[in-house]
């Protein structure tokens, strides 16, 4: 029962992606969505395999409470999104356009949700008479971040997976070009002529290039967000700034913690490292805060080294979250001051100035504690 | 094991419906009428500078946006159109010739966007019931009426061959496609449903009547 329940949970996943995919009418164009199903199935395998039995997170056995909140809430999302009759005409279109059958559409339709209601039904009954358990709380997180070589695998595989979609899916490959070649010539105009071009996905495809530039350190951020202030005003392009480095740290945290230390270090060097090591042992849980508050300090490379420290998911994106807070809105006004508003522009100097300012005091404090601390350790010894 | 069985059950009988509805008989307008038919899907009028395909109604697209009007079944973009067919781009190239359209060769990938398609003006019309309805008649754009489509002969045809995505005919100015709209131009996107109260039901079968304006 446990690989009918993993199974329809990735079938389900899969589904809804695709269905989400379809809403976006350039990708849609441009590939057969339904191709996300087995992406959504094989990414559930591996979700239960690592996080689910190697992590023991209660998230990942897709217990029936989660499979039917996931049904329940996408479904009425869906239905949202496309209304009943457009929700029937895309489920039949999406799944006969691979088998290039002309099926009927409305058909096609019922006879997938009548089975995916029915897997919902067994799945309902499975529980209640053999339910799964839960695992309880307090596991030690010094767990996840041992090297692991499950967590090697399925990280490198991931991004085996990502590379491979570079060289073999044509749009992918146009789509780093095109955005890597913007953030590296600091092509704010072309940048925001490309999200533009997206209309309503706009901020979604920003969303996904910060994600994107926060994996391969090289890229600059700060491009990002002037470009989300230029078009959107410099509050809401600093909202979604804010929120999509938000995932993006995430997104390096998990993947610095799937390879494990000696992985890392070859990524980020032993040298920024042993810095980040630093900062850890003498400022504890204020450490993310503290060095993201730090503009000479690389955003990447904190998210990547607090992936193999000790610290847990939610202190890590709360030191991120306020110590990125000054930047991102220092960074938006200067955005939004792009489109003339002299006003915008004025707070933008204003802030600048008080963000090299403050991180040039922060800087000097922090040499000055680190120096004390060699002395007074230096006279120990 | 029980589940087992319930889940292979359900499986079968899924696939039954399925296969069976596949089956379903669709309807033929007035293909024989026009000369076109399944193993011959293309016919030239020259007499009357006129071109006839036979197509078959994408229903998707009576409900969802697309910018592609005649795409080959084969192409990538097979699956992408309002309406499929068997010919080919290469096809429905040389038929233009032969009534004496002449290609625009205007547009590239590169061009700018908004850049409008030349070549020979073609009248575009759909037969519903053995009568012929302007194309436009039965588009709607961005959810409102269509006026004038503007179809031109726009030749493309070694960038349609390199391309291999079978379009045969778009709604908007297009560097691939053998024939696009001039009304729309390069890169105006997704934007064009078909009306489902005008044109026939998904699966049937349509003949399309491209009419090259010469002098």
């Amino acid at each position: 029962m446990t690989r009918f329940r993993v199974g329809y949970n990735g079938v389900l996943i899969g589904i809804i992606l695709a269905l989400l995919a379809w809403h976006n009418s350039w990708l849609q164009m441009r590939i057969a969505v339904a191709w996300f199903i087995p992406i959504g199935v094989l990414g559930v395998i591996l979700c239960y395999f690592y996080y689910g039995k190697k992590l023991h997170q209660n998230w990942a056995i897709f217990r029936f409470p989660t499979t039917l909140g996931i049904f329940v809430i996408m479904g009425l999302l869906l239905l949202l999104m496309y209304g009943l009759n457009g929700l029937l005409v895309v489920i039949g279109a999406m799944i006969r356009e691979p088998f290039n059958q002309m099926w009927p559409l409305t058909q096609t339709s019922f006879v997938v949700l009548a089975l995916l209601v029915l897997g919902l039904i067994i799945e309902g009954i499975s529980h209640y008479r053999h339910p799964v358990p839960k695992f309880p709380k307090n596991e030690n997180i010094q767990e996840l971040t041992s090297q692991s070589k499950i967590g090697i695998v399925l990280t490198l595989v991931i991004l085996a997976l990502c590379v491979g979609s570079y060289f073999w899916i044509a749009p992918f490959h146009h789509f780093v070009d095109e955005v890597t070649g913007m953030l590296a010539r600091l092509d704010i105009h072309a940048l925001r002529d490309y999200l533009q071009s997206f209309g309503f996905w706009g901020p979604v495809i920003s969303a996904l290039i910060m994600v994107f530039q926060s994996v391969l350190a090289p890229l600059p951020a700060f491009l990002l967000t002037f470009t989300n202030a230029y078009l959107w005003g410099w509050f809401w392009g600093a909202v979604l700034s804010w929120s999509s480095a938000m995932v993006g740290a995430i997104v390096c945290f998990y993947i610095a913690r799937g390879l494990g230390r000696p992985f890392a270090e070859k990524v980020i060097t032993k040298k920024a490292l042993h810095k980040i090591d630093h900062f850890f042992d003498e400022y504890g849980n204020y450490t993310v805060m503290v060095l993201r508050l730090l503009p000479f300090v690389s955003f990447d490379e904190v998210s990547y080294g607090a992936g193999f420290t000790s610290m847990k998911l939610v202190p890590f994106l709360i030191g991120t979250g306020i110590g990125q807070l000054p930047a991102t809105i220092v960074y938006s006004l200067v955005g939004g001051s792009l489109n003339g508003n002299k006003m915008i522009l004025f707070l933008a100097i204003v802030g600048f100035m008080i963000l090299i300012v403050g991180s040039l005091v922060a800087r000097k404090v922090i040499a000055n504690k680190q120096r004390k601390a060699r002395m007074a350790h230096d006279e120990l010894s | 094991m029980k589940f087992k069985q319930v889940l292979v059950t359900a499986l079968g009988a899924g696939l039954l419906v399925l296969g069976g509805t596949a089956f379903a008989p669709q309807s033929v307008q007035a293909a024989k009428s026009y000369g076109v038919s399944d193993s011959k899907p293309i016919k030239v009028n020259q007499a009357k500078h006129e071109v006839y395909l036979e197509t078959t109604i994408n229903g998707t697209y009576l409900n969802q946006p697309t910018r592609h009007v005649i795409v080959n079944e084969k192409g990538s973009n097979g699956t992408k159109s309002l309406l499929k067919t068997k010919v080919t781009p290469n096809q429905f190239y040389a038929a233009l010739k032969k009534v004496g359209a002449k290609p625009g060769n205007n547009l590239t990938a590169k061009s700018k966007a908004g850049t409008k398609i030349k070549g020979t003006k073609l009248n575009v019309s759909f037969v519903i019931n053995n009568k012929q309805v302007a194309a436009n008649k039965a588009v709607q754009v961005k959810g409102k009426a269509a006026k004038n489509l503007d179809f031109r002969f726009g030749g493309n045809k070694a960038h349609a061959a390199k391309m291999k995505t079978g379009c045969v005919l778009c709604f908007d100015s297009c560097p691939v496609g053998i024939a696009s709209g001039a009304t729309y131009g390069f890169s105006y996107g997704e934007h064009f449903t078909g009306k489902a109260s005008v044109l026939p039901k998904d699966g049937q079968h349509m003949v399309v009547v491209v009419k090259a304006a010469t002098k």
